[in-house]
């Protein structure tokens, strides 16, 4: 129940007006990773908590539990340099067609070559997406794992769909990636990174990044409209 | 607290993260300082996912949040706290003012003005109309009687329309005044 109506209530439109002014202020998009990262801690058991942390060592190292927190450490790095590559994916790729005097669209063969779970992606895309115009489609390959990126451009600005294959076992670092909304259950997960916004969603086999320079809330919305379909698409 | 179940993790994220815009606003708000307020905001939840096991399922996090923001504030108030009171007799003598014309002001000078009321009047504004948090979640967010709310908050809307119609003013898009004001 909010406040109930008084002689000195504001008028709504002043209410309204004060309401919308100060909800222009949001919160830093990695506010959330350093919450999570303050929970990590406090979370922690006391034998990895810093007070604790040399006298333990020796036991640890002993005991195979180095090898626990190295596995951990893996998953994490793993994590951050998949996302980077996505970036670096986007900024190489992407960024080049921009300054291509024309991109073309790209033709159904080219589509077909990407392989059969991404034949009926791409025209998915532009259904969903009409206000973009899929200006290219590739595979690509960087340090060792595989990427299909669908570039579309609206208004001067790029996009990217970036997807790779999911190995065993692996999933998005809560530590790098927020979650911000859901969608047909499924979380979108956010980081802002480079002066770039990316939403990252997970089916079943792949992780899926839309990248974009648009704004968090923007770039959130383009993943949040597609991923039902997407996830449909690539189980 | 050594581990703490999955399902609580989820739960906080569930329930509480969501506002962490809100916390972040009105610590901004109040403390006039993003890079304090997001230190604050970080606290808050710090605070709350420590003592998330008193937290009763099914009552108002966000209001729970609140009261754990001010609380915090309270920490600050003498170090940093941006006691910048408005003459209170002058606002009050503003009775016969016209509405501040609100759609032409900007979001800037609305939050400028916003950051002219004293502090605790800045804080049962932000709490009752911008978060929209019933009486009673203020007062218990504030730690006040319920009817130190309703009064203040009284003071306060007034303080803000005065500081509102003098930006409105200093714009010269006022509307003409009418006799008692809004209200």
């Amino acid at each position: 129940m909010s406040a109930p109506n008084t002689d000195n209530e504001l008028s709504e439109p002043l209410r309204r007006r004060l309401r919308d002014a100060v909800r222009t202020i949001e919160a830093p998009p990695d506010l959330a990773v350093k919450i999570r990262q303050g929970m990590e801690k406090t979370s922690q058991p006391w034998w990895i908590q810093p007070v604790w942390a040399t006298a333990a060592l020796f036991v640890i190292l002993f005991g195979g539990g180095l090898q626990t927190v190295r596995v951990r450490q893996d998953v994490r790095a793993q994590n951050t340099q998949l996302l980077r590559v996505g970036l670096a994916d986007h900024v190489e790729c992407a960024l080049r067609l921009f300054h291509a005097a024309q991109p073309a669209t790209p033709t159904a063969e080219t589509l077909k070559q990407l392989g059969p779970e991404f034949k009926t992606l791409a025209p998915m895309i532009s259904t969903r997406l009409p206000q973009y115009r899929l200006v290219d489609g590739h595979l690509c390959q960087a340090k060792g794992r595989a990427y299909v990126h669908l570039v579309l451009e609206k208004d001067g600005h790029l996009m990217s769909l970036v997807i790779t294959r999911r190995s065993s076992g692996e999933a998005f670092a809560r530590s790098i990636l927020v979650p911000t909304a859901r969608t047909a259950g499924i979380p979108i997960e956010d980081a802002r990174l480079e002066r770039l916004s990316v939403s990252g969603f997970e089916s079943g086999r792949f992780f899926v990044f839309v990248v974009s320079d648009f704004d968090a809330v923007s770039n959130t919305k383009i993943a949040v409209s597609i991923a039902p379909s997407v996830v449909g698409i690539l189980g | 607290m050594l581990f703490r179940p999955k399902a609580r993790t989820e739960e906080f994220e569930a329930v509480a993260m969501p506002h962490r815009n809100d916390i972040f606003r009105t610590a901004v708000s109040m403390l006039g300082n993003r890079s304090e307020a997001e230190d604050l905001a970080q606290e808050v939840f710090l605070q709350a996912w420590k003592s998330f096991d008193r937290f009763e399922a099914g009552t108002n996090c966000r209001a729970w949040l609140f009261k754990i923001l001010f609380h915090r504030l309270h920490h600050y108030r003498r170090k940093k706290f941006r006691f910048r009171f408005t003459d209170d007799e002058t606002a009050a003598d503003r009775l016969a003012y016209a509405e501040p014309v609100a759609e032409k002001l900007t979001d800037e000078e609305i939050l400028q003005a916003l950051d002219r009321l004293r502090p605790d009047y800045r804080a049962v504004v932000l709490l009752a109309d911008v978060e929209e948090l019933a009486y009673k979640e203020v007062a218990a967010a504030l730690d006040i009687p319920i009817g130190t709310v309703m009064s203040r908050l009284s003071r306060a809307r007034q303080a803000l329309r005065a500081e509102l119609a003098e930006a409105a003013d200093a714009m010269g898009i006022r509307k003409p005044a009418s006799a008692g004001g809004e209200g």
